[in-house]
């Protein structure tokens, strides 16, 4: 019985998280396990499509160019990218839109990005997914929305709601060039600019549980000899 | 060397003495912390009492140094802790721990809530024991509540926006009270200002609490396993090193998964909304409280009528003080009480239920288990006076 | 500690004065078969504790958005030559002048005015037509106000030459030189 309760505690919080919508497809991250990390070249990659693509609306107020020291960029290169934008490296990375105008043209201001991955259950997941989630086949948004897609939005299948007001921002390859050659599909931008917003979200990951693993450790032996100490001093008291 | 070093033993002795002499605070702490004499059966449930202490100093302090670098301010929150978690060295940490502590403190006073109600330690003469226990307990809902609020996610807002609102159920002054209390006419700056305010000082109100709760506990001693009254010496050992060893390893134990939780998964327990910055305009599809008031909320919704609901859950808590009173059986321990027992685990598989309850949307037949739930949480406490009275309990021992 | 654990608590329970008074339920204790464990887990344990307190001791240290600011860039073509400007560096003024040629000159001669802390003009610049000094009055702390022929502090009348050098006290030293570099012929990094 007590065992089952233990259970049903840790099966309730999981529930907590379940909302509407299409289920995200679960991807394979290089930031995902214990071996997992921030690699430089993915966060390079990620860090193009964000600043030519995403930035012309969204801005990612937490990140400035000298964060991407954190990642291994050398101040040389980060000076670089950023005299390339035309910025300070400790200037915020905020969109060139206007909210006044972003408010004409969109109705609302686009939301800025640097959370934007531990605000939405998924993280990664869910953004490359709505990112790869757009479609024009009449069928699917036939199916999704049986009433039309409404006036000024975009179908998505993964956005909850399915009608979503940013337009397609990958509309096809190439979009951007990668410092590495890789082939700039929009499956490739999507995965790339996902990872570099869960690394907006979460810079400290890393850090944290590489800690957490010597912590742990350290726990465990300390545990382990803690009920020794106790066993040892316990055998003082007699029995009945 | 052997002289010298008795000289020195000698002079600490003597300053130890000279000093207690003026201020007894040292030999007041050795009793009441190394001395104190404890039944010689506590089994491991008896940890939680003080594992509940550490976690309450942890979150103080972790608290402390989170209030250098936070701003309570509706413009300035949500980038403050943003401000921890990126710029602050060790801020992460300290956040999580902030963050993760608060879950396992509950998730300690739960049990340790749950070892009472099991032992029937809340009975003669431990009554102002529990009630002190109970006080601690509004406190800790208060403190983290408001503590919720403070990083001005959507979350915070629209969950101080839905609880604040409960008090507008008081007849003829509620509107007026929920206005006071936002100072505004909705949640905004100034009520982000003062819970922050409040928030920081609970925690030392409840310290003062904690006090009182172990002055009463040392008074008449602790309960034990079997419930009886302890008769002779032989029953007792003190505290240290005992107890204060046991604790040790039970803390150890204890940190081993908040540890996991505060390094692999800190956001395991929050939701994802709070991360959206607060928005006035804009409710969140599906508000839920933290997990830890989710047993409460689904009574609260469990009852359509608003009034009703509220009374509801603040009563859930509050019928609680009149439990030694309800429960008039003469036998504590629930080892030797066979229909209390079973009435205990469906209590508490029943709390799990309504937790369920809470996280769900309040429609359907979620609704429906809310009430059932709901209807046997009352009935728990309204059957105690009958169980007591047609219980046969089992031969009782005379000692531990 | 091992020590007291081996004899039995004299003083029974205050708590209950119908507790009956017999033996204490402990026995005797060999002290030093377990002192190793106790020492050790306590070490270990105060080792923790330890490793602990350092984080939040470094929370306090100054963050990253302030070690960002640690140094500061300044464009030296926002000053015309003979003119002079105040920057905030690290949260203090920082005089940056552009000297004439002419003023150069007066500043090498005052070389031989500069009696309380003597120090040769040539020493306190990197390029001669760049004179860059804090603004904190090294009595103190005041900021000096900018006159004609140098600085003149308003809290207490210390007054300072065309290189920053005290000519008259009550400071006794003259004003400090920050650590800076030329990036390029107009940058330079203050930090």
């Amino acid at each position: 019985m007590k065992n089952l309760l233990l259970l049903a505690a840790f099966l309730i919080t999981p529930l907590a998280h379940a909302g509407g919508g299409v289920e995200v497809p679960q991807e394979k991250w290089s930031f995902q396990g214990l071996q997992g990390k921030w690699d430089k070249d993915e966060i390079y990659r990620g860090y193009t499509v964000a600043t030519q693509v995403c930035l012309a609306c969204h801005s990612f107020k937490y990140i400035n160019h000298r964060s991407l020291m954190r990642v291994g960029f050398t101040e040389a290169e980060v000076q670089t990218l950023a005299k390339a934008l035309n910025m300070d490296i400790n200037a915020k990375l905020i969109s060139a839109l206007d909210e006044a105008s972003a408010k004409e043209t969109y109705g609302k201001i686009p939301p800025d990005l640097s959370m934007m991955n531990k605000a939405r259950a998924g993280g990664a997941d869910y953004s490359h997914a709505v990112l790869v989630g757009y479609s024009e086949d009449p069928e699917l948004i036939k199916h999704y929305l049986p009433e039309g897609v409404p006036q000024g939005a975009h179908f998505n299948k993964y956005f909850p709601g399915h009608a979503i007001a940013m337009p397609n921002p990958l509309s096809g390859p190439d979009m951007v060039t990668y410092h590495d050659g890789t082939s700039a599909t929009v499956d490739q931008m999507s995965r790339d600019v996902s990872t570099f917003m869960q690394w907006t979200a979460e810079p400290e990951r890393f850090e944290r549980q590489h800690l957490g693993v010597y912590v742990l450790i350290y726990l465990f032996i300390f545990t382990i000899l803690a009920f020794l100490t106790k066993r040892a001093i316990w055998k003082d008291i007699k029995k009945h | 060397m052997g002289h010298h070093h008795k000289a020195v033993e000698q002079d600490i002795r003597n300053t130890y003495r000279w000093f207690d002499d003026r201020l007894p605070l040292l030999s007041f702490l050795k009793e009441h912390l190394a001395d104190y004499q404890a039944p010689r059966n506590l089994n491991y449930m008896w940890n939680f009492g003080s594992l509940a202490g550490i976690a309450l100093i942890l979150q103080i302090l972790t608290g402390l140094f989170l209030a250098m670098h936070y701003k309570p301010d509706v413009n300035m929150a949500y980038d403050s802790v943003q401000h921890i978690m990126r710029n602050v060295e060790w801020g992460w940490l300290i956040r999580n721990l902030h963050m993760v502590g608060a879950s396992f403190f509950f998730i300690v006073v739960y049990i340790h809530i749950g070892r009472g109600l099991y032992y029937g330690s809340y009975k003669s003469p431990r009554e102002v024991l529990w009630g002190l226990g109970l006080v601690i307990f509004l406190l800790m809902m208060a403190t983290a509540f408001m503590g919720y609020v403070l990083p001005w996610g959507q979350m915070s807002y629209w969950g101080a926006t839905v609880i604040t609102n409960l008090l507008s159920v008081i007849p003829f002054f509620g509107p007026d009270i929920v206005v006071w209390l936002w100072g505004g006419y909705s949640v905004g700056d100034p009520t982000l200002t003062r819970f922050y305010a409040i928030h920081f000082v609970l925690p030392f109100v409840i310290v003062g609490v904690v006090i009182l709760h172990v002055w009463a506990l040392h008074l008449h001693g602790s309960n034990n396993p079997k419930g009886i009254d302890l008769t002779k010496q032989s029953d007792y050992i003190p505290f240290h090193p005992y107890y204060t060893t046991k604790d040790v390893f039970g803390l150890g134990v204890y940190l081993i998964p908040f540890t996991f939780m505060v390094f692999f998964l800190p956001e395991y327990l929050g939701h994802p909304d709070n991360y959206i910055p607060a928005n006035p305009l804009v409710t969140p599809a599906h508000i839920v409280p933290e997990w830890y008031f989710l047993p409460f909320y689904a009574i609260l919704r469990a009852i359509p009528i608003k009034e009703l609901g509220v009374l509801a859950m603040f009563g859930s808590i509050l019928i609680m003080f009149v439990l030694p009173w309800l429960d008039r059986s003469k036998v504590r321990s629930a080892r030797f009480r066979p229909i209390y027992k079973q009435m205990f685990w469906l209590f508490v598989a029943n709390f799990f239920v309504l937790g369920w309850c809470g996280a769900m949307p309040a429609e359907g037949i979620y609704v429906t288990i809310s009430q059932v739930a709901t209807t046997f949480y009352f009935a728990f406490f309204a059957l105690l006076p009958l169980i007591a009275k047609y219980e046969k309990p089992h031969p009782i021992p005379a000692t531990i | 500690m091992a020590k007291s654990t081996t004899k039995p608590t004299k003083s029974a329970p205050k708590l209950n004065s119908q507790v009956a008074k017999d033996e204490a339920p402990i026995g005797d204790v060999d002290a030093d078969r377990r002192s190793f464990l106790i020492n050790t887990t306590t070490a270990l344990g105060l080792a923790g504790a330890a490793c602990v307190a350092l984080p939040f001791v470094q929370s306090m240290n100054p963050n990253r958005a302030v070690q960002a600011m640690a140094t500061l860039d300044v464009n030296l073509a926002e000053i015309p030559e003979g003119d002079f400007k105040t920057y905030l560096w690290q949260g203090k003024p920082v005089f940056i002048w552009h000297r004439s040629a002419q003023q150069v000159t007066k500043a090498a001669e005052q070389d031989a005015t500069a009696t309380i802390q003597p120090e040769a003009d040539a020493l306190r610049v990197q390029k001669p037509n760049w004179l860059v000094v804090m603004g904190i009055c090294s009595h103190l702390g005041c900021v000096p106000m900018k006159g004609t022929d140098g600085w003149r502090c308003p809290c207490h009348g210390s007054q300072f030459d065309l290189s920053g050098r005290v000519v008259k006290g009550p400071a006794g030293k003259n004003l400090e030189i920050p650590p800076y570099r030329f990036l390029n012929d107009t940058t330079i990094r203050i930090g």
